[in-house]
């Protein structure tokens, strides 16, 4: 019961976290939010169990990848009208209306699916080993693809983030 | 699940989370808070996947959010390169502006 009310508090703080993102228009302040949701997700995981992931979405999403996203905001140090002008006509309404569709969609499927019933022992305490064990036999091949995406986007980076050469 | 929290409701924070998400592309022209929002829709499909793999008894929902995280790494890395190639040309993040490819 009391996990039920922590939940509950979490995804609040989740999204709450999200809409503060979507609400502020200075990245800066939208960075930062989602810094907070991206915490609150690692809570999630936690209290389903996932304690390695818990751990690799606070090191790697709100670590890493937020760092990065601060980082090129204060990299181009945007003037304000420099973030783009006001909306479009009608795209507050064309976006509301179709998120609202959106969202009764997949509120309803979640719903729906309350009632049925999963074979197989839910998962109680999943072991980091256990987890390792899979990365490392079944998933073994998809885990250097992996490595290798990484090694292709950090040259691609480089060439894309350097500058042309004088007169090239 | 399990009497702890309910699969439902996990899945129902999801949906909110990625809709949250969805709206942010709709509704921004930030380039930037465009692709935060496409890192919210990522985190939300991996909420998903954790508790069907709770729900399940099966640890390989575990390792596709695992998967996602490293490639939602590199797939950032590029965005934001991308990014700062477009602002060089441009001098703008505003999305509608990216028209180098139109004619």
């Amino acid at each position: 019961m009391l996990l039920k009310w922590i939940f509950l508090l979490v995804a609040l703080g989740a999204i709450l976290g999200a809409i503060g993102m979507l609400a502020s228009s200075n990245p800066v302040h939208s960075a930062l939010f989602l810094v907070w949701t991206l915490f609150c997700v690692a809570a999630v995981y936690l209290l389903l169990g996932a304690e390695l992931l818990a751990i690799a979405q606070i090191v790697v999403y709100a670590g890493a990848i937020m760092v990065l996203f601060l980082f090129i905001i204060m990299l181009l140090n945007l003037r304000r009208d420099e973030f783009g002008l006001d909306p479009m006509p009608n795209q507050w309404t064309w976006g509301l209306l179709f998120t609202a569709l959106l969202a009764i969609v997949f509120v309803s499927v979640a719903g729906t699916l309350a009632a049925l019933r999963f074979s197989g022992d839910p998962l109680t305490l999943a072991s980091i080993s256990d987890l390792a064990r899979l990365l490392f036999t079944k998933y073994l091949l998809a885990f250097e693809i992996a490595s290798l995406i990484l090694l292709i986007a950090m040259v691609g980076v480089i060439v894309l983030a350097k500058r042309p050469k004088e007169g090239a | 699940m399990d009497g702890g929290i309910p699969l439902n409701w996990v899945l129902a924070l999801s949906a909110i989370l990625f809709s949250l998400g969805a709206l942010g592309v709709l509704i921004k022209r930030n380039i930037i808070v465009m692709f935060m929002s496409i890192e919210l829709m990522l985190n939300a499909a991996n909420i998903a996947l954790v508790a069907f793999s709770r729900a399940h008894g099966n640890l390989d929902g575990q390792i596709v959010v695992f998967f996602t995280m490293t490639l939602a790494a590199a797939e950032v890395a590029i965005g934001l390169a991308i990014i700062v190639a477009l602002f060089r040309i441009k001098r703008t993040i505003d999305v509608d502006q990216a028209t180098l490819l139109k004619w």
